[in-house]
């Protein structure tokens, strides 16, 4: 069982895996590739560093991590869960147990671009199977994704309906005992709900479609674990803690400014967080 | 603890009464609707007196869920004198959902 898992290897998540070494408190980072700093070609503006490039700043964080003997993983989030007063943290490679957790996953800047999606979340258009998929008991319902996370959500999905049909949205997947289709989706349509999925070849009725595109971003997790969120930014305490005990969170997911100073600032008040919560546990 | 509502008990307390009331439609193992019923003991309280705030299993019956277009978890339904007055999906701060209900109970008097 560790002590603290941070999700995210950005300025964010390394910073509270630093922080914390520094008062002996051994942290497990995991990210799955270095986010959106990767898209800045010259950083000019952080404290000590002449320009440099955002990854090539990510890489020496998390060089220094390393350095200071803090293990970072390089794998894939699929699933969070509490489990009595511990965490659980299911990866593409291994499944970890930890008595807190910190998000620090970072926030893609585009939202889905399709057609209805903005309209039709949560009426028929669904983020997480196991907050909704019991909506869906014994009738026919869709996911939308061809990687490790969608197989994921689709077991769950399983334990309420075995009429399942996915969509990859363009993307080579077979599965042997569900229909796939491969087309790639232009709208979901309905007024009020979700009432079909139009493809580029054909309209597929379905009242319900759950997403699970590529990975499980900060708002998928934050729905698994009831953490509350406010315009999709995580609410945090003074100690940056979420209303879920045990878990933080720190850096891009909390909202405002966007920017490696206050993500680095986070970490550390996270660290200060942990360590008062490990104290008094 | 919220009371917790029944198909069978549910015309009595909530359509057929004459206050003000507030259903939270949740799942025993949703995450989000278990952060939510922390949050409207809270309301229960603040506006005890004005307000009547229940909750209803969805799992265990889909007839009354279906009849309010339940179509994610957690949602709130506001009725007033058995009347749906308007609804709110998703696990919502305090202060979202209190002045969600100041709104809709403003509107109504």
């Amino acid at each position: 069982m560790h002590d603290v898992i941070i999700i995210g290897s950005g300025p964010a998540g390394i910073s509270a895996a630093i922080h914390l070494r520094k008062i002996n408190i051994e942290a497990l980072v995991i990210g799955k590739d270095y986010g959106q700093l990767t898209k800045l070609d010259m950083i000019d503006n952080w404290y000590g560093q002449l320009p440099i490039s955002g990854e090539r700043l990510i890489e020496k964080g998390i060089e220094q991590a390393i350095h200071l003997g803090i293990p970072v993983k390089k794998e894939t989030v699929l699933n969070v869960e509490t489990l009595d007063d511990h965490f659980v943290v299911t990866t593409n490679q291994f499944v970890y147990q930890s008595k807190t957790l910190v998000l620090a996953t970072g926030k893609p800047r585009v939202p889905l671009n399709i057609e209805g999606f903005m309209r039709l979340k949560s009426r028929g258009i669904h983020l997480c199977t196991t907050c909704d998929g019991l909506l869906y008991k014994r009738k026919p319902v869709s996911i939308i994704g061809s990687g490790s996370y969608m197989e994921q959500e689709l077991k769950v999905l399983e334990n309420f309906t075995k009429d399942i049909t996915i969509f990859t949205n363009g993307k080579n997947y077979t599965h042997p005992t569900y229909k796939v289709i491969q087309e790639e989706i232009v709208e979901f349509v309905g007024e009020k709900r979700l009432e079909s999925i139009q493809t580029t070849q054909n309209n597929y009725p379905f009242r319900g479609v759950f997403l699970a595109l590529d990975y499980p971003q900060a708002t998928e997790l934050s729905l698994k674990l009831g953490v509350l969120m406010e315009s999709s930014n995580i609410l945090v305490d003074e100690n940056h803690q979420t209303n879920i005990k045990g878990l933080f969170a720190a850096g891009d997911v909390l909202g405002g400014t966007l920017q490696i100073t206050k993500a680095v600032y986070d970490g550390l008040c996270v660290s200060e967080g942990i360590r008062k919560y490990l104290n008094k546990n | 603890m919220l009371f917790e509502l029944s198909k069978e008990n549910f015309n009595t307390y909530v359509l057929d009464s004459k206050t003000k009331v507030l259903i939270d439609f949740y799942a025993p193992w949703c995450k989000g609707c278990e952060s939510l019923e922390v949050i409207l003991e809270d309301i229960s309280d603040d506006f005890y007196g004005d307000l009547k705030v229940y909750k209803f299993n969805v799992d265990l019956d889909d007839s009354i869920p279906d009849q309010f277009d339940i179509f994610s978890l957690p949602t709130i339904i506001l009725f007033e004198n058995g009347i749906l007055k308007d609804s709110l999906t998703g696990l919502q701060s305090y202060k979202t959902i209190k002045e969600w209900i100041i709104t809709c109970m403003t509107s109504s008097s």
